[in-house]
């Protein structure tokens, strides 16, 4: 008589209980610590698949789906580009990643695929933030409570939200637990550890969402063996005015005050005389690499280190860009409008001196879901974020955002200008960049225009722009 | 524990070994400012009484100082408005302030915030600390221990180093000679898988790692390695080895460390003897007798995928090993797993004392089974050591 085995979820990956001379595919790996085979838990499918042909007889323990939970439905219908993102999708196997820009629904599509496929699902977001607004979208759209594991929460439902460092802890404990894995701003998986919790998962439908997929370090060309193939790509200049609405960006150069930039300048004198000596005293010396090393052992070079973080401050918290930021909100005093900033002090003290709120990493789940609900209904006029608002946050009606600072690069920048964006009737929609000359502000400014939207963006100045919005 | 970005190491690039920072002799004056700066300091926010610990710690090497102060932090109280009002205070400020948007002159900001937060402090600086008094760097210290010392911050700060290195171990392995029972609990508890290999001299080598370690170098482990260290440095007697891969694609480093470290932790000791019934026969039977040496927890046997400590191993001088479990009192729940986990024991000498109610269940085990009404008694032990010795030269 044939024994029947079985194969099990073992912490994140496959335990198949067969004796070691058994025939099994290349995938697998013997593990005498257990005496059983054992393979990631992302080849389930693909073992399930092979089973047949290596005469491998097993009772599957390790699927432990969640059936799918009564959906009350309220989805929009589908634009005919994100039908055609969902079918796309379902032709290349029920796994793939959709690559369309900030603003085009893309969750309405992954609300879609819930709802199509009736399956248990697990929705990874990057932010805190996103995972609340996933959990709101879920409610009214698919009518259901999801649970939220993360953010001191464990709730382990049919349908989960999580962040991608939850995701990777717990993915060891969950992974057979859902059908469909969501991936918001998919980009962010390829990281070193993050992209375990994929490996760790067995759900066998596979999407991946994002509107910059490309990673600096490369890693991207992971997605395809993570999620799925590149199924769908729509990008901003083909969406500008059909999905998206048309947009400006104003650039308001200002400039340092007069104290602020005595200072500025007495702390780059000193950081430049201080890299001038060690250039003399070591060919070659790298004032970044060279620096941040030294300064770990070295008092002179860490004191040089917090002059460079002073001049950060400086620019971030000048008071000239609250100053700027007062004529802005004058210009829209009846318009709704979101506020960036580069620290989160900053975002303090926009929000003390205009009394609007502040979200930042600190903000706990209830204030920012009173914050968002509060702006949704249009009883907060305004309000200001440092890093949290940056990706995925949805609020159609503004169309009036101001960037105080920002040091994470392009994507933050392609990424913020997406939170504007999204259509919402025929109105425009306007970013203004507040940028101190002869500062880095500069050098970051200019990079942010090497980036497909800002080259497909109508660029204004102040003056332009109060010229348009006087006629 | 420390984060990532607080740890500090050393690594000798040609001999591939890496070290975690340990603070000198020399460090203890910086650390007594610190904590005196700490002791001083209540009512004040927390991130004024953290820059002035900066600056006390200014003599210590600079990469030193913020993993001193994070755990200065931890040993601190801190205090702030509680209950979830602070941020529906603010909302209602914003809001009444929304319908003046938007609000330039300073006159409209005190009148919005009079309502909530009164009196109004009138410098910016003040306002933010009042408005986001609920916000990590506007807690207030309130009370911090008053015999914290020096020397103990400097023991805290020695471990948690070298807990922080093992974030990036892809698994770690450990040699010892007593303490198994300790090892293979905390073991458990972080949920790490093991191998044995048994070493001359009475000495056990367990390899730890997880279940994916034999898939692909992960780092998903380290965390539950860096848990069990604390535990790990309360026993006697013990080398540590791990592999540390800071970097994906670099190769490994050697991380050792072991007793002689003098690495201490908060995690309880072992106890010398698990229970009253095992003190009183180790008492009765001496160091050695009859040429049976008696050791306490010195054999480690694989019992399936579990590990298994005899409470005693006899050792005679003709190289007879015998191991002896006590089965005391328990449950019959946990009298049956103990049993199922002794019947998977093969290629040993063992045997089971058990109360005499229990040791006819115990029948059909692969070890000699010594049945006990209150103490295990030595006449009844010593023919079934004697056994295992005959068996041995007639075999």
């Amino acid at each position: 008589m044939r024994t029947r085995r079985s194969l099990q979820f073992d912490r994140g990956s496959l335990r198949l209980d067969a004796p070691s001379t058994a025939s099994v595919p290349d995938y697998l790996t013997w593990d005498e610590r257990v005496h059983a085979w054992r393979t990631e838990a992302i080849n389930h499918l693909r073992l399930m698949e092979d089973a047949a042909a290596y005469q491998l007889h097993f009772h599957d323990e390790a699927e432990r789906f969640f059936d799918c939970p009564t959906l009350h439905l309220n989805l929009p219908s589908l634009r005919p580009d994100q039908q055609a993102a969902i079918e796309a999708w379902e032709a290349a196997g029920r796994r793939g990643v959709v690559v369309k820009p900030t603003g085009t629904g893309k969750t309405e599509i992954a609300l879609a695929i819930i709802a199509r496929h009736q399956a248990s699902a697990l929705v990874v977001a990057p932010l805190r933030d996103l995972m609340y607004q996933w959990q709101r979208r879920i409610r009214q759209g698919l009518g259901f409570d999801a649970g939220v594991l993360g953010d001191g929460r464990k709730e382990i439902w049919p349908i989960t939200v999580t962040t991608y460092d939850s995701a990777w802890i717990h993915m060891k404990e969950i992974g057979n637990r859902f059908r469909l894995i969501v991936y918001d701003e998919a980009h962010h998986l390829p990281g070193v550890t993050l992209h375990e919790s994929a490996l760790d998962c067995l759900a066998p439908m596979r999407l991946g969402l994002t509107a910059t997929p490309e990673r600096a370090d490369g890693r991207d060309r992971m997605l395809t063996e993570l999620i799925g193939p590149f199924v769908f790509e729509e990008r901003i200049p083909q969406a500008r005015g059909t999905t998206l609405a048309y947009y400006s960006i104003v650039r308001v150069p200002i400039y340092l005050s007069e104290a602020e930039q005595a200072e500025f300048d007495g702390l780059s004198r000193r950081i430049r005389a201080y890299v001038a000596r060690r250039r003399r005293e070591e060919h070659g010396f790298d004032w970044k690499e060279d620096l941040v090393k030294l300064s770990r052992t070295d008092q002179e070079a860490k004191a040089i280190l917090r002059c460079y973080r002073r001049k950060l401050t400086l620019v971030n918290r000048s008071a000239e860009k609250l100053r700027v930021l007062e004529d802005i909100l004058r210009l829209h005093p009846t318009e709704q409008c979101v506020i960036f900033t580069a620290s989160n002090r900053m975002a303090l003290d926009v929000s003390a001196r205009f009394l609007i709120p502040a979200l930042t990493a600190h903000s706990d789940k209830r204030e920012r879901n009173a914050v968002l609900d509060a702006f949704a209904r249009g009883s907060i006029r305004a309000l200001v974020a440092c890093e949290v608002l940056n990706e995925g946050w949805d609020a159609p009606a503004v169309k009036i955002g101001v960037v105080l600072g920002g040091e994470k690069g392009t994507r933050e920048a392609v990424q913020r200008l997406g939170r504007i964006v999204r259509k919402f009737g025929d109105r425009p929609a306007r970013l203004y960049e507040v940028v101190i000359e002869e500062t880095l502000d500069v050098k970051r400014a200019r990079r942010r225009t090497h980036t497909d939207a800002y080259q497909s963006a109508t660029r204004l100045s102040l003056g332009q722009a109060k010229q348009i919005d006087l006629l | 524990m420390l984060t990532r970005a607080q740890r500090v190491y050393h690594w000798d690039r040609p001999s591939r070994s890496i070290c975690s920072d340990r603070l000198e002799g020399d460090c203890l004056p910086h650390l007594a400012r610190a904590i005196a700066v700490y002791a001083s300091k209540t009512g004040e926010r927390l991130s004024r009484v953290r820059d002035a610990a900066r600056a006390a710690l200014e003599g210590l090497r600079p990469d030193r100082v913020e993993a001193v102060v994070k755990l200065l932090d931890d040993a601190a109280t801190y205090e702030w408005p509680r209950g979830g009002e602070q941020a529906p205070r603010r909302l209602r400020v914003f809001e009444a302030a929304a319908r003046r948007h938007p609000v330039l002159e300073l006159d409209d900001v005190q009148s919005c915030l009079l309502a909530e937060f009164a009196p109004v402090p009138t410098h910016r600086d003040e306002l933010v600390a009042s408005l986001y008094a609920d916000y990590p760097e506007f807690h207030r210290l309130i009370k911090f221990p008053a015999d914290y010392s020096a020397e103990a911050l400097r023991a805290e700060y020695d471990l948690a180093q070298a807990q922080a290195l093992l974030y990036d171990a892809a698994r770690m392995e450990v040699t010892a000679r007593t303490g198994f029972k300790h090892i293979v609990q905390y073991a458990r508890l972080s949920r790490l898988l093991h191998r044995i290999e048994r070493m001359p001299g009475r000495r056990y080598r367990l390899i730890f790692d997880g279940p994916n370690s034999i898939l692909r170098r992960t780092h998903a482990y380290g965390v539950d390695f860096a848990k069990f260290l604390a535990a790990l440095v309360q026993v006697r007697d013990w080398e540590m080895t791990a592999e540390i891969v800071l970097r994906r694609g670099w190769a490994p480093l050697t991380f050792r460390l072991s007793f002689q470290d003098g690495l201490r932790s908060s995690v309880p000791a072992p106890r010398l003897f698990d229970s009253r019934l095992e003190e009183t026969f180790a008492r009765k039977f001496g160091q050695a007798r009859n040429g049976w040496h008696l050791h306490r927890e010195a054999l480690l046997l694989g019992a399936g995928e579990a590990l298994l400590v005899p409470d005693f191993l006899f050792v005679h001088e003709d190289g007879t090993e015998v191991g002896l479990e006590i089965v005391g009192y328990w449950t019959p729940e946990y009298l049956q797993q103990k049993f199922a986990k002794l019947a998977r024991v093969r290629g040993v000498h063992l045997i089971v004392a058990a109360r005499r109610g229990w040791a006819l269940k115990a029948g059909t085990l692969p070890a000699a089974v010594l049945p006990f009404r209150t103490g295990i008694l030595l006449r009844d032990l010593m023919p079934r050591l004697e056994a295992f010795r005959a068996s041995r030269s007639s075999g």
